[in-house]
C-alpha cells in the first residue's frame, strides 16, 4: 500500500505541476515500481474522464424573469451606493458642529489660570483656568494623590 | 467557420464596449449568450438550483458594476465565469468555513492508497457515450463534499493550476493536493461501474 505523500506525488506529476528534475525522479520512479504505475494510470483514467466537461444547464427561467432580477439587483446596488453617499454627506454634516463642540469642551481646563483656593493643602497642583465662555463658568482641579481629575463646568453663572 | 467565430468574437467585443458606455440593451445581449454558462458553473459549485440562479443573477449585478475593469485579455465569458465563481466561494465559505480543514478529510487521508479504480473492464460494448458520461459524473459530483468538488471544479474545469487554486479557495498548496486526489478517489469509487478506458 502507497503512503499518501507518495500518491500526492504521483498525481502532482499527472497533473503537470512538478519541476523538470523532479518529473524526471518521479518518472524514474514508476518506471520500476508496478505500484506507482497502476495509480499513475487511475489518475489518468481520471483526469481524462474529467476531460468530458460540464454537463449543459440551463438557466431553468425565462429570459425575461431572469433578466428582471439582474435589473432589480443592478437598481438596489445603485440605490445602496446612493444612500450610502447620503449617509456620508448627512455624517459630514455632523462632524464640524460635534467636533467643534468636543474640541471646546476639552481645551476648557486648559484656558483656567491660577491656584485654586479650595485645593490649598490638598494634593492639587493643577492651575484654574479662565474660561472664555462668557456666562459659562468651569474648574478643573487635578489629585495627583487621588490620580483624579474634575471638571465642574457651571453654567448658572451671571 | 473561422471567419465566423471572428465575426462572433468581433460582434461581443462591440456589445461589451456598448455595455461600458452604459447601455443596457447590449448588457441584456451579453447576460442571454452567457447565462447558461455561468448558472451551469454556479450549479457545478453549489449543487441547488435556486442558489445557483441567485448567485449567477448576483454575479450579473457584479459583473455590469464592474464592468469598466474588463480590459479584453481574456474571452468576456471567461472573465464573467471568474466573477461567478468568486461568489460561489464566498457562498459555500459562509457555508461551512471552507478554508479550514476538513476533520473527515484528515481522518481519510491518513491511511494509505491503493488502487483507485476498478481494472479496466475488456468489454467494449461497456462503453458510455460521452453525454452519458458527463451525467454520470455530475450526479458524483453531487456527492462530493463542497470542499472537494470545489477544489476539483476549478481545477477540471477552470484548468487552474494548483497555487492558484490554493489562492482562490484560501487554504495551502498541501491542502489542495489533498483535496483534490481525495476528490478524485471518491469520484472512481462513485463510478465503479463505469467503463473509463475510452476518455484517457
Amino acid at each position: 500500500m502507497m503512503s499518501m505523500d507518495k500518491a500526492l506525488r504521483l498525481q502532482a506529476w499527472v497533473d503537470g505541476e512538478l519541476g523538470a528534475s523532479e518529473s524526471r525522479e518521479v518518472e524514474a520512479w514508476v518506471a520500476c515500481d508496478a505500484e506507482a504505475r497502476l495509480v499513475v494510470e487511475d489518475l489518468r483514467r481520471l483526469q481524462g474522464m474529467a476531460g468530458v466537461g460540464e454537463l449543459v444547464r440551463e438557466v431553468p427561467e425565462t429570459r425575461e424573469f431572469y433578466w428582471s432580477g439582474i435589473v432589480r439587483g443592478i437598481e438596489a446596488a445603485e440605490r445602496g451606493s446612493r444612500g450610502e453617499a447620503r449617509g456620508m454627506v448627512w455624517w459630514r454634516r455632523w462632524l464640524v458642529p460635534v467636533g467643534a463642540l468636543a474640541a471646546i469642551m476639552i481645551s476648557l481646563p486648559l484656558f483656567r489660570h491660577g491656584p485654586d483656593p479650595a485645593s490649598s493643602g490638598s494634593g492639587f497642583i493643577g492651575p484654574e483656568l479662565e474660561n472664555p465662555l462668557a456666562g459659562v463658568d468651569a474648574f478643573t482641579f487635578r489629585s495627583e494623590t487621588e490620580r483624579m481629575t474634575v471638571v465642574w463646568i457651571d453654567f448658572t453663572t451671571d | 467557420m473561422s471567419q465566423n467565430h471572428d465575426t462572433a468574437i468581433a460582434e461581443e467585443s462591440a456589445l461589451v464596449s456598448a455595455a461600458q458606455a452604459g447601455d443596457m440593451g447590449a448588457f441584456e445581449e451579453l447576460v442571454a449568450r452567457h447565462r447558461d454558462k455561468l448558472y451551469a458553473r454556479a450549479f457545478s459549485m453549489v449543487r441547488s438550483q435556486d442558489e445557483a440562479v441567485e448567485l449567477s443573477q448576483e454575479a450579473w449585478v457584479k459583473i455590469w458594476q464592474r464592468l469598466d475593469q474588463f480590459q479584453g485579455g481574456s474571452g468576456f465569458g471567461t472573465w464573467a465565469t471568474r466573477v461567478v465563481i468568486n461568489l460561489c466561494l464566498d457562498y459555500l465559505r459562509k457555508k461551512k468555513r471552507l478554508a479550514e480543514e476538513s476533520v473527515e478529510q484528515m481522518a481519510d487521508d491518513s491511511g494509505g492508497v491503493e488502487r483507485l479504480l476498478p481494472p479496466e473492464d475488456p468489454n467494449p460494448t461497456g462503453r458510455m457515450e460521452q453525454a452519458e458520461l458527463r451525467e454520470k459524473l455530475d450526479e458524483a459530483m453531487g456527492q462530493l463534499s463542497d470542499e472537494h468538488r470545489a477544489v476539483l471544479v476549478l481545477h477540471a474545469y477552470e484548468d487552474l493550476d494548483y497555487k492558484s487554486i490554493a489562492k482562490r479557495v484560501g487554504c495551502s498548496l498541501g491542502t489542495v493536493m489533498s483535496r483534490l486526489f481525495y476528490a478524485r478517489r471518491r469520484l472512481a469509487a462513485l463510478l465503479e461501474n463505469l467503463n473509463l478506458d475510452e476518455y484517457r
